[in-house]
């Protein structure tokens, strides 16, 4: 069963899909035809066409003031950003750089501090602190740095833009 | 002739790269001039989409922070508009939700007004201005009278000149919807288009 109530309907929906791309070659053929027997068809298809044609006129542009204080705030923000990624630079690379130390010195420091403690007559628990404290030193410092850091990178934070009003 | 469309196809392509590249880098420059190239179109847009002219240009601006700030996800294998307008159509939807409106049909009811379409006193010339002044009014009391969904899809069809795939993409409804609301758009169109001639 057809999904349309009649051929008016069909053509109707055939030709608004005509207007806006390109229908099968049956389909147009079969629109042709029936626009060419049909006078109130052919006359709401004319409408419909100036209809879209009167669409395209209609006229909304952007104020000078709005795209001026747009790109003005779109390099503001991009400055802000370039210069947030600056400041956390050295963050990633204190980072990386106490991961590294803390995965490559373990077990010589380990073994270090045992050997010292020993030697030295010191309790367990306490050359086992000077290890802990020996080997978390780097990412402390790094943290220590971001902490630091934190007020300016929350100040080069760009808050919500509000409506322009330059 | 098929040289000539492979050609434009190919620099539109390689347009499109150059675009990623600079967004991924947040290239001032690069913003700056897809600011001015699209400026009219996604104000044009967001106007007919909100129905509100000053709700338009203030999704307008955060439309531009959002290209900036997600760059990085445009591949440029899809057209640099089409995203664009679908960044647009989410902060719409945002907003919308927001004010705890649930439908773009409800945020028209709610902030609609009829000089949503006026155009900004540095538009057109005021020749266009008189010689489409007519038919531009005819036609903007019917679309104000349409309902947000249909009237998005006639725009970005028939104005913005978005092929139906392209419409399917920045709404992410299937290409069956985007056909039926263009068809219901045009027959919903018709009556108050009529109505605003007489």
């Amino acid at each position: 069963m057809s999904r349309f109530a009649n051929d008016h309907e069909r053509a109707f929906e055939l030709a608004c899909m005509a207007f806006a791309e390109s229908i099968v070659e049956n389909e147009r053929k079969w629109l042709e035809e029936h626009l060419a027997g049909c006078a109130e068809c052919r006359a709401r298809s004319q409408q419909t066409q100036e209809m879209i044609s009167a669409l395209k006129t209609v006229s909304i542009s952007a104020g000078v003031d709005l795209v001026q204080s747009t790109r003005r705030r779109v390099r503001t923000l991009c400055l802000q950003r370039e210069t947030r990624s600056r400041r956390l630079r050295p963050i990633w690379i204190s980072s990386a750089f106490a991961s590294v130390w803390m995965a490559c010195t373990a077990p010589y420091l380990w073994q270090s501090f045992d050997l010292t403690g020993h030697w030295l007559h010191i309790p367990d628990l306490l050359w086992q602190m000077g290890f802990l404290v020996t080997w978390f030193t780097p990412a402390l410092t790094g943290a220590a740095v971001a902490l630091w850091l934190r007020p300016q990178l929350t100040q080069a934070t760009p808050t919500r833009v509000a409506r322009a009003t330059a | 002739m098929q040289i000539a469309a492979a050609q434009a196809v190919e620099w539109t392509l390689r347009e499109n790269v150059e675009i990623a590249r600079g967004l991924r880098r947040r290239d001032p420059e690069l913003l700056d001039r897809l600011i001015e190239r699209y400026q009219h179109r996604l104000l044009r847009y967001l106007v007919f989409l909100t129905g509100n002219r000053e709700l338009a240009e203030d999704i307008f601006q955060e439309t531009w922070i959002r290209v900036m700030e997600r760059g990085k996800q445009y591949n440029g294998k899809s057209k640099f508009d089409t995203w664009l307008f679908a960044i647009a159509r989410h902060l719409v939807i945002d907003w919308s939700r927001k004010k705890t409106t649930t439908s773009l049909e409800a945020l028209q009811e709610q902030y609609g007004n009829e000089n949503a379409f006026d155009p900004p006193s540095s538009g057109p010339s005021p020749f266009d201005a008189v010689t489409t002044r007519e038919h531009r009014e005819s036609v903007q009391a019917a679309l104000t009278r349409l309902d947000s969904l249909h009237r998005e899809v006639l725009v970005l069809r028939f104005h913005e000149e978005l092929s139906l795939e392209e419409i399917a993409n920045i709404t992410g409804a299937p290409l069956s919807t985007v056909k039926s609301r263009l068809y219901r758009g045009l027959a919903a169109l018709k009556p108050s288009f009529s109505e605003a001639q007489l």
